[in-house]
């Protein structure tokens, strides 16, 4: 809710677009790639070469997660008027998977950062602390002592339903 | 919260669509009996193996292999 009242100050002003020609940026023009094949056969040589998979093992190793470098990836080849917004997240699995296959031939342990693990972690954060409050509660409330026979009495009186609109 | 990458969601969105896979159903003629051809044009599109969420589907099950081929050996 707190996040919803913040005011949006970092994103584009109404109109920032057009300040610019039309077609003097790349994104502005027709991307080279229209299609999801075509865009993969844009990046699979590339990552396939030497010189790419080198530093990507580098990046995976430094423990940069792989969904952090495809969305990059494929961000800058909006930005470059490879393809569009469109075609990009369509793709973006595909590269998520085949950074992964790289690093996997190469036996490189890297972070995935897909949500089931950012979950998994949270969860046993949020349970951990759960386990903590319950443990607290038991600590603080008195432990429950057995009926007194007036008590169990009155328990069953009250179980036993009479009058008007009580069901036999 | 604005979301900055979306690769995690669209990962997920993939491997519902690669459990989905469509059922192979017996084609009814389109008489009388049979269904609206409306709704027989939707569930057509529907399992269609040419959408293009099908088809990145396809890929990745294809690296996937790839990558158990790796791991296991």
């Amino acid at each position: 809710m707190l996040d919803q009242m913040q005011p949006m100050i970092d994103t584009a002003i109404p109109g920032q677009s057009l300040t610019a020609e039309l077609g003097s940026r790349p994104w502005t023009n027709p991307p080279q790639y229209g299609t999801v094949e075509e865009a993969l056969d844009y990046y699979i040589p590339r990552l396939q070469s030497d010189e790419v998979t080198e530093q990507l093992l580098d990046v995976l190793e430094m423990g940069i997660p792989v969904t952090t470098i495809a969305n990059t990836m494929q961000l800058g080849a909006v930005m470059e008027g490879k393809h569009t917004i469109d075609v990009g997240m369509l793709v973006l699995p595909v590269l998520v998977e085949l950074i992964m296959l790289i690093g996997d031939t190469a036996k490189v342990k890297y972070t995935s950062g897909l949500e089931k693990d950012k979950e998994m972690s949270g969860t046993t954060v949020k349970l951990a602390l759960e386990r903590f409050k319950q443990e607290q509660k038991d600590d603080s409330m008195p432990e429950e002592t057995a009926d007194t026979p007036v008590i169990a009495e009155m328990r069953e009186a009250a179980d036993k339903r009479t009058g008007l609109m009580s069901r036999s | 919260m604005p979301l900055t990458n979306p690769s995690p969601i669209l990962h997920q969105n993939i491997n519902t669509v690669m459990k989905m896979k469509p059922e192979e159903k017996e084609v009814s003629a389109n008489t009388l009996m049979g269904p609206p051809k409306r709704r027989q044009m939707n569930d057509d599109k529907r399992g269609d193996p040419m959408q293009p969420s099908r088809r990145i589907a396809s890929y990745i099950e294809a690296i996937r292999q790839k990558r158990e081929e790796i791991t296991n050996a």
